[in-house]
């Protein structure tokens, strides 16, 4: 057992969205939204380290981004180290940040995940979009990540008879989760003949079961419990971490229909956990395509294998359902800034699990789930928290 | 006389949604490629073994005998580019003494398909076809004019399909030669137009140098040297085999993926043709990486395919020659050598699948 347990003590995000502002501007904003968020208020100069997840999209500061973000917080010297591991950057920086604490070795620690995406020609932003997948087999194949997970999606609707009605489901819920989300990029509903007969990308995929091109950022401020009462009242405290990796091409997994990675670190977090999945009150899934969210339903024990379809027709991850899924709207409409993605998930586990949520709060949720996924699954995170 | 024991023809370009069009991911070395590969069946080392060399009738410049003896596994011969002067390989095969060979021609002229020939020339055996140079006068005044040492094999071969002894006159010299069926050889079914791709057009890009090749991609960067670390796995299908625990790698990377062992290991090349599809996805304009612009302006959407080619491996393939949306799982799959993009001043290659689609469900 680790020697301390991590909280958080405050948290915060941009809006979601093709924004104006630059990464310094979207830094500045999500760091400071975090620090204002903190209760009785913790000091920069507190701040003993950071983490900064980010992959450097249309090549902006593809090295030493650490010091921007030094700069944009005023951390005043403390360390910053970049994560990069494509689209769970921000879960691994998360997970970085709270070895730091259960380790003894810090007691307060900054987490951050940034991406900016859309300020480039559309061109070079799909030499990026493909950037963190296998490029000397899958890539020279012709696949970019849409493929990749219309190939997974084949396979799940062959084994399980997968409908794509329940593909389209997983859009429609996040969509209508969205809508209460102010920060979210698309405020819009959408219907299942919609998603349907949108634009063919990579079938059996649309354009509405792809989450879009996003910028934002987020942070998260870490305390260890102890420190944590200083701060506020109610931390949110982190039960559980789990994380892992897997071979970066498809073609080389045994199975296509599951994430080994997502598995590994589910079995991890919840080894440590003093509860399991049944107590959930809701989960923020990977959602990246839609078929990616039904394979995290699958392969966190959430349903058995083939079961997430059911369970999303029957709105059982809806708000208002036994397990919603997403509340936010999920990468696929509150949208998916790369690198910052695994820290806006747990942005929204602090509102939550503190009652903060407004439109789309979860009656007394009490314990989450977040799990952020590298490319096609060649690394995952899990992480659970519960309400103090 | 010599015989040829093997003889197979490549030919450029195919329909793709239904209409005639440019394949274009084909060029010289490629249709070189697939008509060596007709011609010398599934394992072309083993084929090869009593050859003695490899000759490419055509002014090409050097690298193309050096890329073909990669693509084949072939290093082992000596290789080289003689030019297509069609005289000079009259002679050839009308020479007795002309020893055991790969000959590979390709020839693609404006308004005329690419089209490439493999012969395998060699004596003995009980197929093939027999040929002799006949001497003096021209023996059929009314016989067939050869231009290439392509339009010249083609003519060899469709006289011995047909009744069996007739001549080609080469232009220029006094020089004939006759044509014998000695009965069948690897490659024949290739020439069978009913057999053979359905109608194509010239591909302008097929004799190569219509792209700027010292465009660099601004697709995902695969460096020249990390590209070419795999090509004896990316062209060949070639893995590695554990002398320890027997496992099977691929790519082959010389370790052992199941337990890391460095030594002991043995190539085992996987079969090219016969891979079962497991995924499918159609890759829809726009949604292709930006390296295969190019491809995807002339020839639109394509899919692309998991395809199980042993019980330990699979490999991530793009689709060819077929009309986008055609691919099923449970498909069995033969493949090409195919040209991929330009990147770094040349062309990168690799294997892609053709579909048989009477396997379809």
């Amino acid at each position: 057992m680790p020697s301390e347990q991590a909280a958080i003590v405050g948290a915060g995000q941009t809006r979601f969205g093709a924004l104006r502002e630059g990464p310094r501007a979207l830094l500045r904003e999500a760091v400071d939204a975090a620090f204002a968020s903190v209760d009785r208020g913790i000091d920069r100069r507190e701040v003993e380290e950071a983490y900064l997840g980010t992959l450097g999209f249309n090549g902006w500061q593809i090295g030493n981004a650490s010091a921007v973000l030094a700069e944009e917080a005023r951390l005043e010297g403390a360390p910053v180290t970049r994560v990069e591991n494509a689209c769970a950057s921000a879960g691994f920086a998360l997970r970085a940040g709270i070895q730091a604490i259960e380790s003894g070795q810090r007691s307060a620690v900054l987490v951050v995940g940034l991406e900016k995406m859309t300020d480039a020609p559309s061109r070079r932003r799909r030499y990026w979009l493909g950037v963190s997948g296998d490029t000397e087999w899958e890539r020279l194949a012709g696949l970019t990540f849409a493929g990749v997970y219309g190939l997974l999606a084949s396979r799940h609707m062959h084994e399980y008879g997968t409908s794509p009605e329940a593909l389209a489901e997983v859009a429609v819920k996040n969509h209508a989760h969205a809508l209460l989300n102010p920060k979210a990029q698309f405020r819009k509903a959408i219907t299942r003949e919609e998603v349907l007969s949108s634009p063919r990308v990579a079938d059996p995929l649309g354009l509405l079961d792809c989450c879009p091109v996003t910028d934002g950022a987020a942070a998260l401020l870490l305390t260890s419990t102890s420190r944590a009462r200083r701060c506020t009242d109610t931390p949110v405290l982190v039960v559980g971490s789990g994380a892992a990796s897997d071979s970066l091409a498809v073609q080389d997994r045994a199975s296509l229909t599951s994430l080994a990675a997502t598995r590994r670190a589910a079995e991890e977090a919840f080894r440590r956990s003093p509860w399991d999945r049944a107590r959930l009150s809701f989960a923020e899934l990977h959602d990246c395509f839609t078929i990616a969210e039904l394979l995290a339903i699958e392969d966190l024990g959430l349903a058995p294998p083939g079961g997430a379809a059911a369970m999303t027709l029957a709105h059982e991850t809806a708000l208002g359902g036994r397990l919603p899924v997403n509340p936010d709207g999920g990468l696929k409409a509150k949208g998916h800034p790369i690198g910052a993605t695994g820290a806006s998930q747990a942005c929204e586990v602090f509102l939550q699990l503190r009652g903060q949520a407004e439109k789309r709060q979860i009656p007394a949720a009490a314990r989450a789930l977040t799990h952020n996924v590298g490319g096609s699954g060649a690394s995952a995170t899990v992480t659970l928290f519960e309400a103090s | 006389m010599a015989v040829l024991r093997a003889a197979a023809l490549a030919e450029g370009a195919a329909r793709v949604s239904g209409l005639p069009q440019c394949a274009p991911d084909e060029d010289r070395f490629t249709l070189l490629v697939a008509a060596a590969e007709l011609a010398l069946g599934e394992d072309p080392v083993a084929a090869a073994a009593p050859l003695e060399s490899l000759t490419v009738w055509t002014e090409a410049a050097p690298e193309l005998a050096e890329q073909l003896q990669t693509a084949l596994g072939l290093g082992r011969l000596p290789a080289r580019s003689v030019g297509g002067d069609p005289a000079r390989f009259a002679d050839m095969l009308a020479d007795p003494s002309t020893p055991p060979g790969l000959h590979l021609a390709v020839d693609a002229g404006p308004g005329s398909a690419a089209r490439a020939i493999a012969l395998w020339v060699g004596t003995g055996g009980s197929g093939g076809i027999e040929v002799a140079g006949v001497d003096g006068e021209p023996v059929d005044p009314a016989g067939t004019v050869a231009q290439s040492p392509v339009s010249l094999t083609r003519e060899l071969v469709g006289s011995a399909n047909g009744d069996g002894l007739r001549s080609v006159q080469i232009p220029g010299t006094r020089v004939g030669l006759r044509a014998k069926r000695l009965g069948p050889f690897p490659g024949e079914e290739s020439w069978n137009p009913a057999s053979a791709s359905p109608a194509h057009l010239a591909n302008p890009q097929a004799a190569g140098g219509e792209v700027d090749l010292g465009t660099v991609s601004e697709g995902a960067y695969l460096p020249l040297a990390t590209y070419l670390e795999d090509l004896p796995s990316r062209w060949r299908f070639e893995a590695e085999r554990c002398a320890a625990c027997n496992g099977l790698s691929f790519p082959a990377r010389g370790r052992c993926k199941r337990c890391g062992r460095l030594d002991g290991l043995s190539r085992e090349r996987l079969g090219r043709d016969g891979g079962t599809v497991e995924a499918v996805t159609t890759v829809r304009p726009g949604a292709q990486p930006s390296e295969f612009d190019f491809q995807v302006q002339r020839s639109g959407a394509y899919d692309v395919v998991l395809a199980r080619l042993h019980p330990d491996v699979r490999v991530t393939l793009q689709v060819t020659d077929a009309t986008a949306g055609s691919a099923r799982i449970g498909m069995t799959v033969n493949t090409r050598l195919r040209r991929l993009y330009p990147m770094e001043g040349a062309w990168r290659y690799g294997r892609k699948a053709l579909l048989r689609l009477e396997t379809a469900r």
